[in-house]
């Protein structure tokens, strides 16, 4: 290999990032059972809430409406939004913090490869099994709902840019442990609002109009109420390509942001762990 | 029992010291929990602002049941939670070994290591939305303040055994981890009112899974709305669970082989 094809390819860096997503899946597949234990339990339980919470409202509801969804509507949302809040989220910002606080960081900077970056490609590597498998779900949905394969798959994908957005929204929080040995609190915070704002547990059209700026000034309903009406076809093709560039223009910023506070955070890095 | 009272207040002792030197702990577990309730409201509060009542139970129902929930949650979350966390690595990593050795029962002081004093916040935030929300929900007030401390203990007991029932497995499993996160799926059914659930999962809830006596029971029992049987069903699941639970950690700890068993 030529000086210049090896200094490419170590600009690029395909290979690493390749091997680490292979690594990821791997180490997710070592622990099958919990693997599955983990998707499945986090994901049955919110669901059965909602679709329990959805049938009490509706008892009482004489006009059959809840805030201008009917019963099956809220229904198709629930099935749909569980696909990608499996998408959204992991818990590899709280792994920053933890590598900071311990110490365990100081492996990382030796090495040529960047740890937010590393942890994500990891991350990656778990998620697109999860990725796989609830396409593979939502393409057996397609059979039976009026989801076609061409919104899932658009839908996937703007969920997938959330996935990029959640990550690096952590990430910037996580520069807080170069501070504050607490930094967990400020990502605990984080999954709290993100559960709220995403459109996990509720559609977020039922918000009251006068506080739909709230989720509206987030990138949160990226993640899974985006995603979820994209597949559902609520969101036309415009929408969809505006929400994209809405979601692109937060991943440039986030990437911006991330970049400056840790280039100014590690500084304070001192490498002690405790 | 002298001995389990000197282990008591050594424990107390440092983990008080512990909170004093990092104050900053203090204020970022206060500031979570505050936003964990503000959550758990700003969700009902989008509920009901399209609806006027969930199978009967009314807004101010509902934030009086999350007031005496939170309340009911604080003891477990001050004394326990954090111990209950590591108790997987405790075994998995053979740290358990140490334990065995002592004059104590091994599981009093597996999961009593860790106390946060400062989710003793947690308490006010819940006597705030009960004070706030509670005349409008029907709360008798009075004599009634006196029961929420007994609904108190009866939620620090059930979650202490439904959490150990949780974590116990990590004696057979490679990794317990998951099975030990796998509580805080089903205790999400605890922090909502059970006019949500069906039927058998109210049951569910009162018996296999008693998380109904963590806000549920207390809620309705404060209100007046609670039949006297409701006490001798918290006394029968909670004795079957410690039965159990014993039987279970006996099986266990003949199971446990030390370091990375």
């Amino acid at each position: 290999m030529s000086t210049e094809t090896m200094q490419r390819s170590g600009t690029w860096g395909l290979e690493w990032r390749i091997a680490t997503v292979r690594n990821g899946m791997k180490e997710a597949l070592a622990y099958r059972g919990e693997f599955i234990l983990e998707m499945v339990g986090s994901a049955i339980v919110p669901v059965s809430i909602q679709l329990m919470l959805w049938y009490a409202v509706m008892q009482g509801n004489p006009s059959g409406k809840f805030a201008g969804m009917s019963y099956q509507d809220l229904i198709a949302y629930t099935w749909t939004s569980l696909l990608f809040s499996q998408v959204r989220g992991g818990d590899y910002d709280f792994s920053l913090i933890e590598m900071i606080r311990t110490g365990t960081l100081s492996n990382f900077l030796l090495r040529p490869v960047g740890p937010v970056e590393f942890l994500y490609f990891k991350s990656l590597g778990e998620k697109s099994l999860t990725v796989a498998f609830c396409f593979g779900l939502g393409l057996l949905s397609c059979l039976f709902t009026e989801i076609t394969p061409l919104h899932l798959t658009m839908g996937l994908f703007l969920a997938l840019l959330g996935n990029i957005i959640g990550y690096l929204f952590g990430a910037t929080l996580a520069a807080i442990a170069f501070y504050w040995e607490n930094a967990f609190a400020a990502l605990m915070v984080k999954n709290m609002m993100v559960a709220l704002l995403c459109g996990e547990l509720i559609p977020l059209s039922v918000v009251p109009e006068k506080y739909s700026f709230v989720w509206r000034s987030t990138p949160f309903y990226l993640f899974v109420y985006g995603p979820a009406q994209v597949a559902l076809g609520k969101w036309d093709y415009l929408v969809f390509f505006r929400e994209t560039g809405i979601a692109c223009l937060w991943i440039a910023a986030l990437s911006i942001l991330l970049h400056l506070t840790w280039r100014i955070s590690i500084r304070r890095y001192q490498g002690l762990g405790g | 029992m002298k001995t389990y009272w000197d282990v008591f207040k050594t424990t107390f002792k440092n983990n008080l010291v512990r909170e004093f030197i990092y104050r900053s702990n203090t204020i970022a577990i206060t500031v979570t929990d505050c936003i964990w309730l503000f959550v758990e409201l700003a969700f009902f509060e989008v509920i009901y602002s399209n609806t006027l009542s969930i199978n009967g139970w009314t807004r101010d129902q509902v934030f009086f049941f999350l007031g005496v929930f939170t309340c009911c949650d604080t003891l477990f979350t001050v004394f326990f939670q954090r111990s209950f966390w590591m108790f997987p690595y405790l075994v998995n990593q053979g740290d358990l070994d140490v334990l065995l050795t002592k004059p104590v029962s091994p599981i009093f002081l597996a999961t009593f290591k860790d106390i946060t004093f400062s989710q003793i916040f947690n308490l006010c935030l819940g006597l705030l939305v009960i004070h706030k929300y509670g005349e409008a929900a029907g709360f008798l007030g009075g004599i009634y303040w006196l029961a929420l401390g007994f609904w108190m203990i009866v939620g620090l007991a059930t979650q202490y055994m439904v959490r150990l029932f949780f974590v116990i497995w990590v004696f057979w499993l490679e990794r317990g981890l998951t099975v030990s996160r796998l509580y805080y799926q089903f205790y999400a059914l605890a922090n909502k009112p059970e006019a949500l659930y069906p039927t058998f999962l109210r049951y569910l809830l009162k018996t296999a899974l008693p998380f109904a006596f963590l806000g549920n029971l207390p809620a309705q029992a404060l209100m007046g709305k609670g039949s006297p049987w409701v006490y001798l069903l918290v006394v029968v699941v909670l004795s079957a669970y410690g039965f159990m639970l014993r039987g279970l950690w006996k099986m266990g700890l003949r199971r446990y082989q030390s370091a990375s068993s």
